[in-house]
């Protein structure tokens, strides 16, 4: 079996794996134990479970569950959320809806994300106990224009799961791209549910942070769990995490000579790294600057042979203005460098493999 | 290359990036690696100048070998780059570990980032 996802999903994998691995269940005991679902959220967990079943009931589908780990990151999303317009799925997607709009009375928390993803056994296809899938906004869960791909590994207290690879849903109260970090789950009892597995999460802000709710119905998962913690790991959009490379540069700050309209210009830098990933500096929002003003960024970059340095002014009305650019190379790092574009004029101080007095 | 620990303890507002609060969220980053979120779940911590201005028991350790760039985002509603504002940001380097700094953004952000227990291994 090729494993082709863990290729596609890249050196972050190892990253969200060496993460993984800090996580102890020891905040599950000090947490807050899970809430009971209101009366909707019991229906829709359970026409979560049925619509799982169902879906899993199809040996077209089996077979193509059982080659996600060969299929490509772009394959796998686009596979998890063909699987949430399946007619299956039409009555826990109204329930969403029902959910998302019912007087706070009948909810117990607001739904922001609905997940689809693979979980059980994963040791093949992310090197861990957990699932990988796809967040989508629950405001409009078969519009995939804001979806993100997590991977959520777990560690758990008294089991040896070991089920066959399996759907989970999943209901949270957070935007697809805000699932990631540590949190504690636990098995929610729920009468009359069929069978299914129901677990409860919640963050580590002082235990109280609640999460939501995830379903399955893999036999592997009803394993009379205590509870477990897990990490998730969400790849945005906006990429933030940089390989090991051979050079290590800051751009400590950014000067503007002028700005290149009336007021401020709204500054934001991208920087592609070997001709590879573009970055966004800062990866939301902008920091506003006019002639005289300096920006403190601070950014570390790590690259091999080069970086391609560019500045903008968001602009709400129009596309961004280019304020110029600049490529650094492994051997022209100047201190300073100034840079031009849209009437604008900028500086922006750099330093290459910095070395430090405090470890002299 | 030696090493650099640090806990940041306090985040004090001193101006907020709109009218009201700014909902705060922590983004750290130790040698451009992975990055961090903190509080974890995104629960922001709601801050103004005046009766919320202080986060304090932050209790967040860190520790990087060249750069820990910590950065602090209003989170409207959600981290989209449209949707979210940029406050202030601090790289904290191993010669630059000062235990109070006030950081500005012309958007009206103020805030005053308090570290403590700066441990050095050479």
């Amino acid at each position: 079996m090729t494993q082709q996802l863990a290729q596609d999903l890249g050196p972050q994998l190892a990253q969200f794996q060496q993460n993984l691995a800090t996580v102890t269940t020891n905040g599950v005991d000090g947490a807050v134990k899970p809430a009971q679902p209101t009366q909707l959220e019991k229906k829709l967990l359970s026409a979560a479970a049925k619509a799982i079943a169902k879906w899993e009931a199809s040996p077209e589908n089996k077979a193509k569950l059982a080659t996600a780990a060969s299929m490509s990151k772009d394959d796998l999303q686009a596979f998890l959320q063909s699987v949430l317009l399946a007619p299956e799925f039409n009555e826990m997607n109204a329930l969403v809806e029902q959910q998302r709009t019912a007087d706070v009375s009948l909810s117990s928390f607001k739904l922001q994300s609905v997940t689809v993803g693979i979980g059980g056994s994963l040791v093949l296809i992310i090197g861990v106990q957990g699932s990988v899938g796809v967040a989508v906004d629950a405001s409009d869960p078969t519009n995939f224009a804001n979806a993100a791909m997590y991977a959520s590994g777990q560690v758990e207290i008294g089991i040896d799961e070991g089920g066959e690879a399996g759907l989970v849903l999943g209901f949270y109260n957070s935007l697809p791209g805000d699932l990631g970090g540590v949190s504690y789950g636990w098995e929610v009892e729920i009468d009359d549910f069929g069978g299914g597995y129901v677990e409860a999460s919640y963050s580590n802000i002082n235990g109280t942070g609640f999460l939501g709710f995830s379903v399955s119905v893999d036999a592997g998962e009803e394993d009379g769990a205590e509870g477990e913690a897990s990490y998730t790991f969400v790849w945005t959009t906006t990429p933030i995490y940089q390989p090991p490379a051979n050079n290590y540069m800051i751009i400590n700050s950014i000067h503007c000579n002028d700005n290149s309209e009336s007021g401020h210009d709204e500054v934001y830098f991208y920087f592609t790294i070997d001709n590879g990933t573009r970055y966004r500096y800062p990866s939301q929002g902008e920091f506003s600057m006019a002639k005289g003003d300096n920006w403190n960024a601070g950014r570390s970059i790590k690259f091999n042979n080069q970086v391609y340095v560019q500045l903008f002014d968001q602009d709400d009305t129009s596309s961004d203005d280019s304020l110029g650019s600049y490529t650094f190379t492994s051997t022209n790092v100047p201190s300073s460098v100034s840079v031009s574009g849209s009437g604008g004029s900028y500086t922006i101080y750099s330093v290459l493999n910095p070395t430090w007095r405090a470890y002299s | 290359m030696g090493s650099t620990a640090f806990t940041l303890n306090q985040i004090t507002c001193g101006g907020t990036s709109e009218s009201g609060h700014d909902e705060v969220m922590i983004l750290w980053q130790s040698d451009a690696g992975m990055g961090h979120l903190f509080p974890a779940g995104r629960n922001a911590h709601s801050m103004d100048d005046g009766g919320d201005k202080t986060w304090s028991n932050i209790g967040l350790d860190l520790e990087f070998e060249n750069d820990c760039l910590v950065t602090l985002y209003d989170q409207d509603s959600s981290l989209d780059p449209k949707l979210a504002d940029y406050l202030v940001s601090y790289d904290y380097q191993p010669d630059s570990m000062p235990s109070s700094v006030t950081l500005s953004n012309p958007n009206g952000a103020k805030y005053t980032l308090s570290i403590t227990n700066v441990r050095i291994t050479k």
